[in-house]
């Protein structure tokens, strides 16, 4: 197989302002998830796991440490080897600008012209879920289909603003654009996962380029859905929009259902993450654990219930926490009550402190703070 | 830039008192302490010691030790100046080279540490659990200008007749040196660390060969024969957590001495991590029916039962009802619905079925630790 027969485009420059406690200092694409993820080893892992090796990263500016931190040379997704292509391009956009600027577009055609690649996968982060990329585009080159795009089949009330509802028709093709009706409803929800021929692409690019305001890719995209009869191709496994505080609080609590645990993260597609050397976590004498996960290298000696651990936390003695997503080297003191919060990286809750949030609001709790006041958030 | 140090670690030993654990893979490849497999020690301490050179002579059923080690970016090892090398027997024109001994292993390696051109060849076991900075010996042995440093550790006395003891001067000079004792005069037990003066060692090495002298052990030949030509032979003092785990006892042992919020190894110090090759699985799944109570858990694990004082390495499914206690088990194991298992170590793989009850404690099973063998099946009647 010519080993650059399929290249892929990463967005990442599409965020949400709701979720500025969680996205000031990071991009979406490296946002922590079920304690040891981040969303963007899903990204990687599905193209790694279709054999494309020839990835080009769009991220925004202000993003570049995070990103650096966590993917470095790609090493855990194989992307290190001599016969690999990975390319991290940043830019200077804001993530909800849905134009761009032209510096975008040439280097995007560059990467593109330089591949020689057939096909071109483009996907972003604020959608999860675990694909099997090469079943698409195996579908896609049998319909030698200029665009084809992934969709599922969600409830009304999963879609938010951001995400775009598809019309298809019987022989699998977007015949047009729809909305939401109801909340139980089944709508064609796109993932904005597009298998696209790259010399279509190319003449799609040069021509968007041209304009004052170019269209971010994903704008630009979903522009040509409808004009071209795109190829539709339906998901089945887990997806979770990613699109707000809440959103992304329900992703995570998902996991401790082990039907959609094992769906996302026992497929026969594994997801690879940065290796971090951890000890084991341990589990003390007085702990009581319920319904919960735990990554590596944490102290826990507290009561934990249906919440997820990340690596190197500590949980005292006698503090109680439930229906909380903690980040890496989280502290929680003797005695405090956290309920229904994401706490971030390194904060640390001071012994006898009660922080609580609800299902549909929990509280955030930004990097690095020290939490020594009460927050209690009541039911809206 | 030459390189000053390189390590050799000795990792071909067969391992026999393992008993099954050691049947499909060689004594430092077996894991411990629900993250590891033994010979991470070494390879960590190699690292953090700064060494950038490492050779592992292997020799024993290999596979799983070959492919761990690969080519050691799991310790920082494959950068441009450095890298692991795995050193097998071969077959050469004057005839086999199985590795006879220690030091036949090293010298049947000579032309590989020729390659490496070190001053110093420090020589270690792949099967001790231990922290320990080869930086700091390397400084000692070439402050006390030695030909040979070996590592000692003090022991108990009742003990000493079970180690090679050193019998050294006031200034830590090696004058006798004893292979287990009957009547141990020092308590300083030699922990089967060295280092060489390279140079010394490979004339000794190649003359022995050349003239038929039995050279093929460090602690029966090398050192008596050192002591014998006045080298300047000094120990090493070693102070800390130290185990050799050859045995079932010992690798028991220590991996329940393992266990707790700090250990005597305090392995959650992150000045001298421990590095492994990392076996990538999920967060470790605690769910409703579970009680975990002082043990470490670690990714890929699933646990509906009972865990009391034990390890459970990646990727174990304790399944609902199950009982561990006092237990070290492997990297996928899978304990059946209400299986009870009580002192023992259950190897890699290991199927564990419903109800079977596995018992090493005094108090009601035979007292001995069990075992379980790599990819064994217990207690599940075969489908045909």
């Amino acid at each position: 197989m010519k080993l650059d027969k399929y290249t892929a485009i990463l967005g990442n420059t599409i965020g949400y302002p709701e979720m500025e406690g969680l996205t000031q200092k990071r991009p979406l694409a490296s946002l922590p998830f079920d304690g040891k993820y981040r969303l963007i080893d899903f990204q990687l892992s599905s193209l790694v796991n279709a054999g494309v090796h020839s990835i080009y990263g769009i991220f925004q500016r202000k993003n570049i440490s995070s990103i650096f931190d966590h993917v470095r040379s790609g090493r855990e997704w194989g992307l290190d080897t001599l016969l690999s292509h990975w390319y991290l391009g940043f830019y200077n956009t804001e993530h909800n600008e849905s134009t761009t600027d032209r510096d975008y577009y040439e280097q995007l055609l560059t990467f593109l012209k330089r591949s020689g690649s057939d096909r071109t996968i483009y996907m972003g982060c604020d959608i999860l879920c675990n694909i099997d990329l090469g079943q698409v585009i195996r579908v896609s080159e049998a319909n030698n289909s200029k665009i084809t795009v992934v969709y599922k089949r969600v409830p009304g009330s999963m879609v938010t603003a951001a995400n775009e509802v598809l019309t298809i028709s019987d022989n699998d093709r977007v015949i047009g654009k729809g909305g939401v009706t109801s909340d139980d409803a089944l709508v064609n929800m796109s993932t904005d996962i597009y298998v696209l021929d790259t010399a279509w692409l190319i003449e799609r690019m040069e021509a968007e380029v041209l304009k004052e305001h170019p269209r971010k890719l994903r704008f630009l995209l979903r522009s040509h859905l409808e004009q071209h009869s795109a190829l539709a191709f339906s998901y089945t496994g887990y997806l979770a929009n990613i699109m707000s505080v809440r959103s992304y609080f329900k992703a995570n609590m998902d996991m401790l259902e082990p039907e959609h645990f094992y769906s996302l993260l026992y497929s026969n597609q594994k997801v690879y993450t940065k290796v971090k050397n951890e000890e084991a976590t341990y589990f003390s004498p007085e702990c009581t654990i319920e319904d919960s996960q735990f990554a590596s290298g944490s102290l826990i000696k507290g009561e934990v219930r249906h919440s997820i651990v990340s690596r190197n936390c500590r949980i005292e003695t006698g503090s109680h926490v439930e229906c909380t997503v903690a980040f890496s080297k989280v502290t929680i003191g003797e005695g405090a009550h956290v309920e229904y919060a994401i706490l971030d990286k390194n904060v640390v809750v001071s012994p006898g402190v009660t922080i609580k949030g609800t299902a549909q609001n929990p509280v955030v709790v930004v990097k690095n703070s020290i939490v020594t006041d009460d927050i209690v958030r009541e039911e809206d | 830039m030459s390189t000053e140090l390189l390590a050799l670690i000795l990792a071909g030993g067969q391992g026999s008192r393992l008993g099954k654990l050691t049947q499909h893979i060689a004594k430092p490849a077996v894991q411990f302490g629900g993250r590891y497999r033994i010979i991470d020690f070494a390879l960590s301490n190699c690292a953090n010691s700064g060494i950038r050179n490492v050779g592992v002579i292997t020799q024993y059923q290999p596979l799983i030790l070959n492919e761990h080690i690969g080519n050691g970016s799991s310790w920082g090892l494959n950068g441009v100046d450095s890298g692991v090398t795995v050193l097998q027997p071969y077959s050469a024109v004057e005839g086999n080279r199985w590795f006879q001994g220690t030091s036949h292993a090293v010298y049947q390696n000579i032309a590989y540490i020729d390659s490496i051109d070190p001053e110093y060849v420090l020589i270690l076991s792949g099967d001790h659990i231990y922290k320990m900075d080869y930086d700091d010996m390397l400084r000692q042995h070439k402050e006390n200008n030695a030909s040979l440093t070996v590592a000692v550790i003090d022991v108990p006395l009742d003990e000493a007749s079970r180690f090679g003891i050193m019998n050294t001067d006031s200034n830590g000079r090696i004058v006798e040196f004893e292979e287990k004792p009957e009547h141990p005069k020092s308590t300083k037990a030699s922990m089967g660390i060295y280092i060489f003066t390279w140079s010394r060692l490979r004339e000794l090495l190649i003359n022995a060969d050349k003239n038929g002298i039995n050279m093929l052990d460090f602690g029966k030949n090398v050192i008596p024969s050192y002591l014998k030509a006045d080298e300047r032979v000094y120990t090493y003092n070693f102070k800390g957590y130290w185990k050799d785990v050859g045995t079932i006892d010992s690798l028991w042992e220590a991996n329940m001495e393992y266990i707790g919020e700090d250990n005597a190894l305090h392995t959650r110090d992150r000045s001298w991590k421990i590095y492994s090759k990392n076996l990538i699985s999920p967060p470790h799944f605690v769910d409703g029916n579970a009680q975990v109570h002082d043990s470490l858990v670690v990714d890929g694990c699933f646990i509906s039962g009972t865990v009391n004082h034990s390890i459970l390495s990646t990727n174990v499914q304790v399944k609902e009802g199950a009982i561990i206690e006092d237990s070290f088990i492997m990297s996928g194991v899978v304990i059946g619905p209400h299986a009870h298992i009580k002192r023992a170590i259950i190897g890699e793989g290991a199927v564990i079925g419903e109800g079977v009850v596995i018992d090493g404690s005094e108090e009601t099973g035979n007292g001995e630790v069990q075992v379980v063998g790599y990819n064994e099946v217990v207690g599940i009647p075969d489908e045909a």
